[in-house]
């Protein structure tokens, strides 16, 4: 029931290894919650949402919580914190979208708490940092009993399978990516996204060669502003496109009413935050 | 005595430091031998009859020790009220549940988990019933009734009247009007609502939990328990905040006393954040309708007042509410004629009570219309305010003399500070400022509060320990308690300590309802360290060979003769004490201070509501203040943030700077919140509450918090230790109306209803927008 807040019963289990945890997963697949910070995870448990018979945590599993420089890419591994995505240098100088939106996620408890891979993998309209993985076409790789495979941040629900979980997130660095991340909320922090737009544009001067866009705050399965992108593809952006653009993307979000606002609202604020993102990705350092 | 005066100097707070360390003990660090651990099962109906409850297979789990129900364990028709009239609620219900969220039994266990476990074990049967959630639904004819014998769910009714209002509205030269509300807001109180009770076999219940006035709390327990006063025993303990919200009996504490009784164990129950929410207190929504007459040159002429307030499932201290609007609004801007008409209606929704900033929809309502009514009239704003604006010495409407008021010079330096003048209207679009005035009550009487009795007792070292009824919910009243028994004893802070809020130990005192702690608590610590000065001096001129007229106290604390030349003899505080214990006249000091209000004419001990002949001195001092905003609007989300605040108080003398500094900060802030971020939601399904915890009711923080300016007048109260009146509340009630009026500057829309929210200005920009381009095409 609603008022009670003690965890309910549970078995925690921890293993050491990525096999461990595969074969785990394999056994006990539907009985299983796969933690990483625990942040949603426990929160939810106290609801009485989603509870299952075992809480296997990745805290154990050696190799999951570094951040490596690869050719082409940023490596980092699912049970990086928030905090630490935010702080990394190499993240802030070659995905500072990424940097920027884990920055502005929830508390400084939280962050330092919540890992990318939770945020990733709790699949919710909330979680902040899909539609920056997803505008930055990052991709995750799942581990499963099978061994492991890639697939793109976007497709990842579509994709993962039962006995799966993220073990790591690929981070493409684009030379001359330009970005933008907008987000609103009642408060500048401490707060959900009502609705976020993360852009990243890649082009010379003002003219776009490819756009992604993709939003939070919206209803599922539907992030990507695809419209939108079109539109700015090959043209300069001006004003006047950006405008266009933001319309589009806000007419085609799918939104609904929360307990606070009108689905109508956050169409209107989808429209600012788009429109603001890619004024911030054309001349960076500007407010929209 | 020492030369150096405490009165004006910066203290820190007495306590601080262990709370931000995070060594305060509050209730539910405290973990008695054999303790038990308490859990209510609550209503999931917002109304419904309670057919059958079937506790027997909680009974039998392992490790259950009591479960208790309302109508096995509580004495009958036992109803909490805080005055006769509203004697409405059984703390533990038998007939009919009136909210969701509201107790309807209670297990004490082991631990947390077996209580939780037995709790949904036990099988209540409901029979639900159709419930309202507005008072517009709640006094439809033939609407649900949520107390049977109250016809249209009204709860109570009050009505001034003074000269006549229709003809002077009539006469007026101008009359403006307008519908003002509120939301229904939350205390939001960061320590969660934890009670701990030990029966003792002698029949002695003692217990240990937050509350703001342990003596109208223990009053409660009695009325509803059935059980001498000296039976019930309230400890003082640390809390983490009241605003209001712990000034009722709560069923929480009366829970744990019957299972405590039961099992004869000490009982614990402590709340989740939901549990608090819901089933603790909220602040009432509120109507305003405010009709003002002005004459030509801008003087108000008339004031008709309607006003309804929701005060949920039961009247509680809501009722409270209904009447201090009127203490507030009647005070602060002059009125010959006045009407105040106010409606307390019951709804199935969380208990409303009092709650710091309680009437600010009043001082709004002026606010607004003076920034309307000087563009018609062409009289300047703050002349506008300055004709209005309360003089010291002015009787009020309902007959209360103003004896001390700094509102004109609050107004004037907070438009000085703020550059009013030279800004209004003159900002880039999306920027504005505005003005708010506000007051508040120090000290009024409910039929049941006067004045406070403080007791100092000294050790034989010199040390001393002030009692004191009145409590620390966080604001400094310890602080300021020992800042006065120490000014007046010549002795240092460190050397008194205070018990403070101890139902056995202490005196009666009216606790920290309506600001009373520095008016009345203190005056009464301050004579009671006056009569222990005097016992002092006595003893001291025996031990001295003279009379006491011929001691006096120098600066290094030792009392000498007087007019002595040379060092002379002398004997310190500790030999005033041990000698005193061996004559067998102890040093001590009683100290007793009514307030200065008329208790003749007002009685609410009868069963029937407030009414007409309420007239006389309600209140013994009443402190205002001004703030000055300025404001940025987002034009395209309709956000709204306060980037400046000039706050300007009329407090009196200032006691302790640092303290009212942090008291007008934290003000503003909670009015902020109130303001700008804040709401409530209830499931129109279900009648559920959807903003129980933190994430959905969006307190601001530190991130949301603009500049702030603080000032303070320092002129003296006649009536306040040292001329001191409150300083946390008054000054800051106006902000609301200030963020309105800088709403208007910055974008020319006007807001009525409070919070301001963003998505309802972005409606009312595009509206405006719309019509502009309909008069630019028409024309």
């Amino acid at each position: 029931m609603y008022y009670y807040r003690r965890l309910p019963q549970f078995e925690y289990v921890a293993p050491g290894s990525l096999k461990e945890a595969a074969s785990f997963l394999q056994a006990h697949p539907r009985e299983t919650r796969v933690m990483a910070g625990g942040t949603i995870l426990l929160h939810r448990m106290k609801e009485r949402i989603g509870v299952k018979k075992y809480v296997m945590s990745l805290k154990a599993v050696p190799g999951l919580d570094a951040i490596d420089k690869a050719p082409g890419q940023v490596k980092i591994g699912s049970m990086v914190t928030i905090q630490t995505i935010a702080d990394a240098p190499v993240v802030r100088r070659q995905c500072g979208l990424l940097a920027a939106a884990c920055q502005m996620l929830g508390t400084p408890q939280i962050r330092s708490m919540g890992t990318i891979g939770g945020n990733v993998a709790c699949n919710l309209a909330t979680a902040e940092i899909v539609p920056v993985l997803i505008a930055l076409d990052a991709q995750a790789t799942l581990a499963g009993a099978k061994g492991s495979r890639t697939v793109s941040v976007e497709e990842l629900y579509r994709e993962v399978r039962d006995g799966e979980f993220v073990t790591e997130i690929l981070v493409p660095v684009k030379a001359g990516q330009a970005w933008g991340y907008e987000k609103w909320a009642m408060r500048k922090r401490f707060d959900y996204a009502t609705v976020s737009a993360a852009v990243a544009i890649a082009g010379t001067g003002r003219v776009c060669k490819d756009a992604k866009i993709a939003l939070g705050g919206v209803t599922l399965p539907t992030r990507r502003a695809r419209r939108a992108e079109e539109i700015l593809k090959g043209r300069s952006l001006t004003n006047r496109l950006i405008v266009e653009a933001a319309e589009a993307a806000a007419e085609d979000a799918r939104t609904g009413a929360d307990i606070h606002f009108t689905a109508e609202y956050k169409k209107e604020l989808i429209k600012v935050m788009v429109s603001r993102a890619l004024k911030q990705a054309v001349s960076p350092g500007k407010e929209g | 005595m020492s030369a150096e005066t405490l009165i004006g100097k910066s203290i820190p707070r007495i306590g601080s430091v262990e709370k931000a360390l995070g060594r305060a003990r509050y209730t539910g660090d405290i973990i008695l031998p054999g303790m038990l651990y308490g859990k209510v099962l609550r209503s999931p109906h917002a109304h419904a009859r309670i057919v059958n409850i079937d506790t027997t297979k909680a009974e039998r789990i392992p490790g259950v020790k009591a479960v208790v129900t309302g109508i096995k364990d509580t004495p009958r028709g036992a109803l909490f009220g805080i005055i006769p009239h509203t004697r409405d609620h059984l703390l533990l219900p038998y007939d009919k549940v009136r909210y969701v969220g509201e107790e309807v039994a209670a297990v004490a266990a082991i631990d947390e988990d077996i209580a939780e476990e037995a709790v949904s074990a036990i099988k209540v049967e409901y029979e639900p019933l159709p419930f309202v959630l507005t008072w517009q639904d709640a006094m439809k004819e033939g609407a649900p009734l949520v107390h049977e014998h109250r016809a249209k769910n009204m709860a109570a009714h009050y009505l001034v009247h003074e000269g006549n209002v229709e003809e002077a509205l009539a006469r007026s030269h101008y009359v403006w009007e307008h519908e003002f509300t509120c939301e229904v807001a939350s205390h939001a109180l960061p320590e969660p609502f934890t009670a701990l009770c030990s029966f003792e076999p002698s029949g002695k219940y003692n217990f240990w939990m937050q509350t703001q006035c342990p003596f109208q709390v223990r009053q409660g327990l009695h009325n509803t328990m059935k059980v001498p006063l000296s039976d019930i025993r309230l400890h003082s303990v640390p809390m983490g905040g009241a605003h209001g919200g712990r000034s009722d009996t709560p069923p929480g504490a009366f829970i744990a006393g019957l299972l405590s009784r039961k099992a004869g164990k000490p009982v614990q129950i402590k709340f989740s954040r939901e549990e608090v929410e819901d089933a603790m207190r909220d602040k009432a929504a509120k109507v305003w309708r405010v009709k003002i007459g002005f004459a030509k040159d801008g003087a108000i002429t008339g004031r008709d007042i309607f006003m309804m307030l929701e005060c949920g499932a039961y009247a509680s201290s809501a009722i409270v509410e209904l009447w201090v609007p009127l203490l507030i609004d009647e005070v602060l801007w002059r009125s010959p004629a006045y009407r105040y008409d106010a409606h307390l209606v019951y709804t199935n929704k969380t208990i409303s009570s009092m709650m710091r900033t309680r009437a600010h929809v009043g001082p709004m309502s002026l606010d607004v219309a003076f920034d309307q009514v000087s563009k018609e009239l062409g009289i300047d704003p703050i002349e506008l305010r300055l004709k209005n604006a309360v003089l010291p010495n002015e009787v009020v409407p309902s007959k209360s003399i103003v004896t001390s008021t700094a509102l004109s010079e609050s107004i004037v330096m907070a438009a000085k500070k703020a550059k009013y003048s030279q800004k209004r209207g003159k900002l880039a679009y999306g920027r504005g400022i505005g003005i708010g005035s506000g007051n508040m009550q120090a000290m009024f009487y409910m039929g049941f509060r006067s004045g406070s009795t403080a007791f100092i007792k000294f050790n034989d070292d010199g040390s001393c320990t002030l009692f004191t009824g009145n409590c620390d919910l966080g604001q400094g009243n310890v602080t300021l308690h020992t800042q006065v028994a120490a000014e007046e004893l010549g002795i240092p802070m460190s050397t008194i300590k205070v018990c403070y809020g101890d139902t056995e130990l202490c005196y009666q005192d009216p606790g920290n309802y309506s600001m009373s702690a520095t008016v009345v608590s203190a005056n009464a610590v301050k004579k009671a360290a006056q009569d222990a000065r005097r016992r002092i001096l006595e003893t001291a001129g025996d031990l001295l060979d003279v009379s006491r007229e011929e001691v006096e106290q120098k600066e290094d604390g030792r009392y000498y003769v007087k007019r002595r030349i040379g060092k002379g003899t002398s004997v310190s505080l500790g030999d005033v004490c041990r000698s005193a214990f061996k004559r067998g006249k102890p040093v001590y000091g009683f100290g007793d201070y009514r307030a200065r209000i008329d208790y003749s004419d007002f009685s609410v001990d009868v069963k029937q509501p407030y009414n007409e002949k309420t007239y006389g001195q309600k209140v013994t001092a009443y402190s205002f203040g001004t703030t000055a905003v300025e404001v940025k609007v987002d034009t395209e989300t309709g956000q709204v943030t306060v980037t400046d605040i000039w706050a300007v108080n009329d407090c009196g003398t200032v006691l302790n700077p640092l303290l009212v500094r942090g008291q007008m900060h934290a003000q503003l802030s909670f009015m902020l919140g109130q303001g700008l971020y804040e709401t409530n939601v209830w499931d129109e399904k279900t009648g559920r509450k959807l903003t129980s915890t933190y994430r959905t009711y969006k307190v601001p923080t530190a991130n949301e918090t603009p500049r702030i300016e603080t000032y303070t007048l320092g002129i003296p109260d006649p009536d306040g230790p040292y001329g001191a009146k409150e300083g946390s509340l008054g000054f800051g009630c106006g902000l609301h109306g200030a963020i309105a009026n800088a709403i208007y500057d910055a974008v020319g829309i006007r807001v009525y209803d409070v919070p301001f929210k963003p998505e309802t200005i972005l409606k009312l920009l595009k509206e405006k927008e719309a019509k502009e381009k309909r008069k630019k095409n028409s024309g």
